[in-house]
């Protein structure tokens, strides 16, 4: 027998035309297998519908917005602990970075305080013997120049002086456009 | 705009005490939910919370054209449907007596009736746990929410045609497993009868 039609119109509890649940009743009463599955449906449904409705114990309402509450303060609480970790981190960076720029600076201070004293020491060097050499020369020449003479050439070499570096800086200037 | 409407507006700007008020509206069907998904009442009224702050969350995503009951139930049975998943809950067995205690306490008028309460939700638990998670939610939200097929599909992500092979599939399952029971329970009372008939007369 063909119990097909009749068992899709059970289980799914299509909603039935007159004709169809005639042709379902007819079939229900030379069928014991779907009038068996038909008892067991309905049985099912009435349990179903009586069984009582679960419901949640009182406040229920009010526990959810503690645990929202709760939730927001401890995610608030992670925010603020990923912040103050990065923020540590960067600091923790930075200070290592600093100490070994200021490491390397202790190390090679000593030697640029050499180097400058150094520097200054040959300077004064320097100056020292162009002072031996000016300075006969200066006292034999105040002896045969009379001072108007020695203001003219004194003047005069530093007309000369200015003319050429002048010119030499103007020259520079030409040779830095022609290589642009 | 209804309370509700203007609930989900100020919940929506983050006013908790206005979803809170949906809370109260609606905890029953979603706890029902999540009660006959899980099987106890510990496990319902965790995942009936989770599933009320995931719905509070994603509020903005919430489409106002949708029922607001029907896109909560349905983030209720999927979330249920993922611990079952992930913890493998075990549901309740026939027995009502050890399990008992699982069953909400339900204040009825006389312990009798509170008795037959307890049978019967255990009964109604121990059915459904023969049922596979996502038939288990299809049988569910028709039965006990009265979701239409559109509904259901909706909710479980699935097409209309798997939704109604899935509750045609349940619900022939459980009427065989509703059989089996009878028949148990019949041949149980009828050992019993005999085993009273037998020792009556020596005593």
């Amino acid at each position: 027998m063909n119990h097909q039609p009749y068992e899709n119109w059970i289980l799914l509890a299509a909603d039935l035309d007159q004709k169809e649940q005639r042709e379902l009743h007819l079939h229900l009463k030379g069928c014991s297998h779907c009038q068996t599955l038909y008892q067991a449906i309905h049985q099912l449904d009435h349990l179903f519908k009586t069984a009582p409705q679960p419901s949640p114990e009182a406040n229920f309402s009010a526990r959810w917005l503690e645990r929202v509450e709760k939730r927001e303060r401890r995610r608030n609480r992670f925010i603020l602990g990923i912040t103050l970790a990065v923020i540590s981190l960067a600091t923790l960076i930075l200070l290592s970075v600093v100490g070994l720029e200021m490491r390397s600076a202790v190390d090679t201070f000593p030697n640029i305080l050499l180097q400058l004293v150094t520097m200054i020491a040959d300077w004064i060097d320097f100056l020292n013997q162009v002072s031996n050499i000016l300075t006969p020369l200066v006292r034999v020449g105040t002896k045969f120049i009379s001072p108007l003479w020695a203001i003219t050439i004194v003047l005069s070499l530093g007309g000369v002086a200015a003319v050429w570096i002048i010119a030499s800086m103007r020259s520079r200037n030409m040779q830095k456009e022609l290589n642009q | 705009m209804s309370n509700e409407a203007q609930w989900i507006a100020e919940a929506k700007a983050g006013d908790k005490e206005a979803f809170s008020r949906l809370v109260e509206k609606y905890q029953k069907p979603v706890f029902s939910v999540c009660y006959r998904m899980l099987g106890t009442s510990t496990a319902a009224e965790d995942a009936a919370q989770e599933a009320f702050i995931r719905a509070y969350q994603a509020l903005d995503r919430y489409d106002p054209e949708r029922s607001f009951a029907t896109w909560l139930l349905s983030i209720a049975s999927n979330y249920s449907i993922d611990q079952i998943r992930k913890r493998k809950v075990t549901i309740l067995s026939m027995d009502s007596e050890k399990y008992g205690w699982m069953v909400p306490p339900d204040p009825g008028p006389s312990p009798e009736r509170a008795t037959l309460d307890r049978e019967k939700q255990a009964l109604v638990q121990s059915l459904l746990a023969e049922l596979s998670d996502t038939d288990r939610a299809a049988v569910i939200l028709q039965f006990w929410h009265d979701c239409s097929y559109e509904e259901i599909a909706e909710t479980l992500d699935l097409s209309l045609s798997a939704v109604k092979s899935r509750l045609f599939r349940a619900r022939r399952l459980l009427a065989e497993k509703w059989q089996e029971m009878s028949e148990a329970s019949a041949h149980i009372s009828k050992q019993a009868g005999e085993r009273i008939a037998h020792e009556s007369p020596t005593l």
